[in-house]
């Protein structure tokens, strides 16, 4: 009898465990308002004067110093002709690489030379590079760059960029943190966009190694106390009582035999990718792969799946948020050898 | 097969033949892997159907078409495959008794092999089954840049968990000088494939592959673990490699020495979600 409960508690911890190792997922937001917005967002595009002062603007602040002139800003040649992204140079500043996204509004600025310093001498600090990277938000909301009442520093998040090499024999291995990678996204009361944001790269050497700002741009006036109203034909909506997120996925969306993996969840405004101007409410968003059984090797893994749900309508079906840009192009012959 | 035959007439001439024998071998050697690496010669199989094909998991977009477009007008030629035309055998090492790979024609057989589908750890996960098979073990299945085939020197996983760092050792058993992955479940839209290469003119293919996969384009989420593994002979040549090639720039456009002695990896490291 002893034997028999020992066995059914073991069980029973186990699958305790099985359920807690499955559920992964970061908490949900507990910070969104009974009342919220939707609002008018569209992607804009920057004249290259506006690229210029921006990039100047940036380098400005990455290197502490005064450039005296301009920025050249030139088309990037793409293998298919057409002009997606463009380039801005400073002869003062030769080892900037710097790119204008014209679909995302994103300028994107690297310091080459510290890209390929992979081997710093000193170790890399989380703190100090964090406080680094406060400095740098400071001195670009100074400049205008952006505004800093737009983003929150107790959601940031935190990523590496690691190097690692060893022998081919498993010995001499090594790996290293060169860069600590600070992403904010911009934020609408309260509410998270995943489509607008800065990311700020320190160096281990103490120094900006890259910036990343841009995004899509919202229609609305400040309504006091940092908190911003709708234009245009954004709206005020009251949130409805909704079923969790994680719930619905597992009874609407996962296929029988597969297992969630969700990678994060949280209340998003998520630009439509199909669309360049959107009226966008915020959604339950749940960003997860699937992992499949398979019959001839290990289970597989699928590649990420996004998708929101509504916060005013319980009974809306589950929005795709990363969907194809075109149907798959297959070929009509058969392979043969 | 070109074949030498010495004469026995004396030492001093057997001596010169033998030497003659081994400048002209040593020039032909030079000339064949040259001629042979120089080409740009890309594969691509893609799975995007993955319902009722025996291979079940979530359908996918396409992400190949356009980078294939890329390559081919940037001068670069070869085959691209699809659904029931992309095989795991596509992958298998053809000298391997009991798989009945055909890495010699397709995988293993241009200088850029491209996969975009699912994934694990060292491993990848057709759409269509064939011969009962759905899965690669790029482990013991696969050696790319050996024996069959043996022209691959730049591999791209555009799956999930492939080059996964607590396994990356699992992705050693083959010759070749770069391997593109994530560290986890990606999220690729449909382009990013084609800016990787159009990226790769000015940028080395590592930065390149990191920078343009770190995120799903205009979104700030950092959904994605991008890592580029290196091979070289020894540490500062394994460097090298990485802050040279550029598949797009033309740099590095042939097959590696071998064997590699050392690797080194470089990753934008967002987290393993999904591994």
């Amino acid at each position: 009898m002893k034997r028999l409960i020992a066995i059914a508690l073991g069980c029973s911890i186990v699958l305790v465990l099985l359920v807690f190792s499955v559920s992964t997922a970061e908490p949900q937001d507990i910070r969104v308002p009974e009342r919220f917005a939707s609002f008018e967002m569209q992607w804009d595009t920057a004249t290259p004067e506006n690229i210029g002062a921006r990039a100047r603007a940036v380098v400005e602040i990455m290197t502490g110093q005064d450039l005296k002139r301009r920025a050249t800003v030139s088309a990037v040649k793409s293998t298919d002709g057409v002009v997606r992204r463009m380039e801005a140079k400073f002869l003062e500043a030769p080892r900037f690489e710097i790119e204008y996204l014209r679909e995302y509004d994103e300028l994107r600025v690297v310091d080459s030379e510290l890209a390929v310093s992979t081997r710093p001498r000193s170790d890399l600090s989380r703190d100090e590079a964090l406080r680094s990277a406060r400095k740098v938000f400071e001195q670009l909301a100074d400049r205008k760059v952006i505004d800093a009442q737009h983003y929150d520093w107790d959601r940031v998040d935190t990523a590496f960029t690691m190097v690692g090499e060893g022998s081919n024999d498993g010995k001499n291995t090594d790996r290293r943190r060169t860069e600590a990678r600070f992403t904010l996204r911009r934020v609408l009361n309260g509410i998270e966009m995943a489509n607008a944001g800065i990311r700020i790269v320190i160096h281990a050497s103490g120094r900006v190694s890259s910036l990343r700002i841009g995004g899509v741009s919202v229609a609305s006036r400040p309504a006091g106390g940092g908190r911003e109203e709708p234009t245009g034909t954004g709206r005020w909506l009251q949130r409805r009582p909704t079923a969790d997120p994680i719930a619905r996925l597992n009874r609407e969306l996962v296929p029988k035999d597969a297992k969630p993996k969700i990678a994060w969840s949280r209340v998003m405004y998520v630009m439509p990718e199909n669309k360049r101007t959107a009226v966008v409410q915020p959604l339950n968003v749940v960003s997860y792969s699937l992992e499949f059984p398979s019959k001839d090797g290990p289970p597989a893994v699928s590649r990420r799946i996004t998708v929101g749900f509504s916060l005013v309508d319980p009974n809306a079906p589950a929005i795709d948020l990363t969907p194809p840009v075109r149907a798959p192009q297959t070929e009509r012959t058969r392979k043969q050898y | 097969m070109i074949k030498f035959t010495i004469s026995p007439v004396n030492t001093s001439h057997r001596s010169f033949c033998r030497l003659a024998h081994l400048v002209v071998a040593g020039f032909l050697s030079l000339v064949i892997t040259h001629g042979a690496n120089g080409q740009r010669t890309y594969y691509l199989d893609e799975s995007t159907d993955f319902s009722g094909n025996g291979c079940e998991n979530a359908d996918l977009n396409d992400v190949t078409s356009s980078l294939r477009t890329a390559l081919n007008s940037n001068g670069w030629s070869g085959q691209r495959w699809t659904n029931p035309n992309a095989w795991p055998q596509d992958y298998y090492e053809s000298t391997t008794a009991g798989l009945s790979g055909v890495d010699n024609l397709f995988g293993d057989n241009a200088l850029f092999t491209v996969y975009a589908g699912h994934g694990n750890r060292a491993s990848l996960q057709f759409g269509f089954m064939r011969n009962s098979r759905c899965n690669v073990n790029l482990e013991t299945q696969a050696r790319l840049g050996l024996s069959g085939g043996a022209r691959a020197a730049y591999a791209m996983w555009v799956t999930s968990c492939t080059l996964n760092l607590d396994s990356l050792s699992r992705n050693f058993n083959h010759q070749i000088r770069q391997q593109f992955g994530y560290h986890n479940s990606p999220s690729v839209k449909d382009d990013q494939p084609r800016d990787f290469f159009n990226a790769s003119d000015g940028k080395t293919n590592a930065r390149a592959w990191i920078d343009e996969m770190e995120d799903r384009p205009g979104w700030f989420t950092g959904d994605n673990s991008p890592i580029v593994l290196t091979f070289g002979l020894d540490s500062g040549h394994c460097d090298w490699v990485r802050d040279t090639a550029k598949l797009r720039g033309g740099q590095l456009l042939s097959t590696p020495p071998k064997p590699w002695g050392w690797f080194c990896w470089i990753m934008y490291d967002h987290g393993a979600s999904g591994c």
